[in-house]
C-alpha cells in the first residue's frame, strides 16, 4: 500500500461533493469535495506499490489544458487499471456538475 | 442481438451497491445517511496491515421512511473486503440498532432493515470484529420485542460466519435465489465434516445446500426490481419489500448450520423474476412453472 499526492492548477472551488466507485478489486473509491481556489489536490492510497509515475501521468493527460474546478480528490485505489480511473474520476466530475 | 433498451431499463436489485439498495428501498426523499463517507470513519487497522480501507468501511447506516414507517436501514457492501464485518462498520450497524431501540423506548415506533450481504467477522479485526457482531446480535434481540428486524440477503456474496447467526436472529429474513445463508463455508465444513460428508468441490452439492430452494441447485436468477412499492408478502408489518420468495428465519441443524424452508403456499409469492439471459431466453424451468407445489 502507498500514498501519493499530487497537485494541479484549477480555478475557482467547485461546488457540491461526491462519490463514486467502490475499493473493490479492479475498481476504486473517489470522494471528490470542494477544495481552496486555484488548487486541485490529489491524494491517492492505492494497493499497487511503485506505481506513481503511472498515477502522475494518468493525471496529467487528464487535467492538462483543461480549466478544472478547485476540488479535492481522495482516492481508495483496489488495483484498477488506468482507464477505470478515467472513467470514475469522469463519472465523479460529471455528478458535481449535476448538482 | 442484445436487447439494450431492456437492459437499460431493467433495475435488477441483485447488482446494486449498498448505498444504491438502500437508497432504493426507502421512500422517495427519505434517504438520509448517517456517519456517511465524508466523515471518513475507517478502519484503523487496515492500512497497518497494508490494506486500503473505504471511507464508509463498507457499511451505510440510513434512515428514512419504508411504506411511511420510519425505518432505519444498515446495508453492508459486499465488494469491499467481502463484506466483512470489522470493528467500525459493526459498531455503525450495532449503533444504528441500538438508536432505534432507544427511539422505540421513547415512543417513536421505528423498524430496521439489514441488508446482508457479508462474509462474517473481518479476520484482520479479529476480536473486534466478532464483538461487534455480537453487540449487533444484542441489539437485534432487543430491537425485535419493539418493532420487526428485517433482514434481506440479495447475493452474490450471501450471508456467512456470525452475520448468519445475526440473519437467523431476525424477525424475518428474505432471501433471493442468488443468496446463500450459512455459518462455514464449503472448505471449513470439508475440513471439519470430511470429504466422505461435505465435498467443498462439488459446487451442485454445495449450492443446493447453501441456498434457498434446494430443489433447484444453480438457478441463477436476475430479480427485476419494479422501483415501485410493492406489498410484503409476510403479513409481518405493511413495509415494501422486493417481491423474492421468503424463507423463514433460518433453522440451526443441518452440516451448515442452517438449513432454509422451502417455500410453502403462505410464504411464497410468484417470482416476477425473468431468467439471466445473454443472446436468447432459457425456457423456465419445468419446476418453478409447476408452483409452489413441487417445491
Amino acid at each position: 500500500m502507498e500514498t501519493l499526492n499530487f497537485q494541479f492548477p484549477a480555478a475557482e472551488p467547485g461546488r457540491g461533493r461526491t462519490l463514486v466507485g467502490c475499493v473493490s478489486s479492479g475498481d476504486l473509491e473517489v470522494l471528490i469535495e470542494p477544495g481552496t481556489a486555484g488548487h486541485l489536490q490529489i491524494q491517492v492510497v492505492t494497493s499497487v506499490n511503485g506505481s506513481g509515475a503511472r498515477w502522475g501521468q494518468l493525471f496529467q493527460r487528464l487535467f492538462d489544458g483543461r480549466q478544472w474546478p478547485a476540488v479535492n480528490i481522495d482516492i481508495h485505489d483496489f488495483g484498477a487499471t488506468p482507464g477505470v480511473v478515467r472513467l470514475r474520476l469522469e463519472q465523479g466530475f460529471e455528478e458535481i456538475a449535476h448538482d | 442481438m442484445t436487447d439494450t433498451e431492456r437492459l437499460l431499463r431493467s433495475r435488477s436489485f441483485v447488482e446494486l451497491g449498498a448505498r444504491q439498495r438502500a437508497r432504493a428501498l426507502l421512500d422517495p426523499g427519505s434517504f438520509r445517511e448517517l456517519l456517511g463517507p465524508f466523515d471518513r470513519l475507517m478502519s484503523p487497522w487496515l492500512p497497518r496491515q497494508g490494506i486500503v480501507p473505504q471511507a464508509d468501511d463498507g457499511v451505510v447506516i440510513a434512515q428514512g421512511l419504508l411504506g411511511g414507517r420510519r425505518t432505519v436501514i444498515a446495508a453492508i457492501e459486499g465488494a469491499f473486503q467481502g463484506g466483512s464485518m470489522g470493528e467500525v462498520g459493526g459498531a455503525k450497524i450495532a449503533g444504528a440498532l441500538e438508536l432505534a431501540i432507544e427511539d422505540n423506548r421513547n415512543g417513536i415506533p421505528t423498524c430496521a432493515v439489514l441488508l446482508l450481504e457479508t462474509g462474517g467477522v473481518r479476520l484482520q479485526e479479529a476480536n473486534l470484529g466478532l464483538a461487534a457482531i455480537a453487540e449487533i446480535q444484542a441489539a437485534i434481540v432487543e430491537l425485535r420485542t419493539h418493532q420487526p428486524v428485517i433482514g434481506l440477503v440479495a447475493g452474490a456474496v450471501g450471508c456467512f460466519g456470525g452475520m448468519s447467526i445475526a440473519a437467523g436472529l431476525c424477525s424475518h429474513l428474505l432471501v433471493t435465489r442468488e443468496a446463500r445463508l450459512g455459518l462455514n463455508g464449503p472448505q471449513v465444513i470439508e475440513q471439519e465434516a470430511g470429504i466422505g460428508e461435505y465435498d467443498a468441490k462439488d459446487r451442485p452439492f454445495i449450492w443446493s445446500l447453501t441456498g434457498v430452494n434446494s430443489a433447484t441447485p444453480a438457478a441463477w436468477w436476475t430479480v427485476t426490481w419494479p422501483m415501485t412499492s410493492t406489498r410484503c408478502a409476510s403479513s409481518c408489518c405493511s413495509c415494501s419489500m422486493p417481491p423474492v420468495p421468503i424463507a423463514q428465519a433460518a433453522t440451526p441443524g443441518t452440516a451448515n448450520g442452517f438449513r432454509a424452508l422451502a417455500p410453502t403456499a403462505r410464504n411464497w409469492m410468484p417470482p416476477p423474476c425473468v431468467p439471466f439471459t445473454k443472446e436468447k431466453p432459457h425456457e423456465p424451468r419445468p419446476e418453478l412453472a409447476a408452483g409452489p407445489g413441487r417445491w
